[in-house]
């Protein structure tokens, strides 16, 4: 399958901002998660649950979805194929990890983000200071890094697919 | 002339499998063993925890 030329960058311009655009909002995410985690004060624990919240549905989740889209399109519709080069493997192996990963732990962010409304008590506070969003949110940062870097220097190394099947057909 | 000098016309993606996939198959499998203990060892972690 080959798209013309104008798709072809349609899709890689769209690619990038996502993917990029991904990075930088979960690197904005870890900040307000470090701010629910380390605050004394619990305005601004709350604030950022809250603002993790909205990030989560309505930036994080859309580029993710549109990096792993058009990341499947881009590979597809070129000669790099989804299939041929381990680089392009390990890079829809992260982004679709990192994809099942946040599908999950968006559910759980809403739960947090439910109980920081309304006064908070001592245990309330307790429950929120939870450093899993900053772990969650670092690794996934560290992961989106190596993606990033692997589409750059693009390694060398053809996967068997790539070896026995003939260009352009290994999609 | 050395018959076992490699062949200056093949391709470098021809080879067995690189070792920076070596490598990095090492460390994902090294990360994903030490989740796994985690979990078995009874860590509050893991897909049950969300939802």
């Amino acid at each position: 399958m080959k798209f013309p030329p104008i798709a072809r960058k349609l899709a890689l311009v769209t690619h990038v901002v996502a993917s990029v655009g991904w990075l930088g909002a979960v690197a904005s995410y870890i900040a307000l998660a470090l701010l629910g985690l380390l605050s004394d004060d619990p305005e601004n624990v709350r604030a950022a649950y809250v603002g993790m919240a909205v990030e989560i549905r309505w930036v994080i989740i859309p580029l993710s979805l549109t990096s792993f889209i058009t990341g499947v399109l881009q590979s597809l519709g070129t000669h790099w194929g989804l299939l041929r080069h381990y680089w392009v493997v390990f890079k829809l192996v992260i982004n679709g990890v990192c994809v099942a990963v946040l599908l999950m732990y968006a559910q759980s962010i809403d739960r947090y983000a439910d109980r920081s409304r309304g006064a908070l008590s001592a245990a309330d506070l307790d429950y929120l200071r939870d450093p899993t969003h900053v772990l969650h949110s670092s690794v996934a940062a560290g992961l989106l890094l190596v993606a990033t870097v692997l589409a750059v220097v693009k390694p060398r190394g053809l996967t068997k697919a790539g070896k026995t099947i003939p260009r352009g057909l290994a999609n | 002339m050395d018959d076992n000098a490699p062949d200056p016309h093949t391709n470098p993606d021809d080879a067995g499998m690189p070792r920076w996939v070596k490598v990095s198959i090492a460390i994902a499998a090294l990360v994903l063993a030490a989740l796994l203990v985690m979990m078995l060892l009874g860590g509050n972690h893991g897909p049950s925890r969300h939802g």
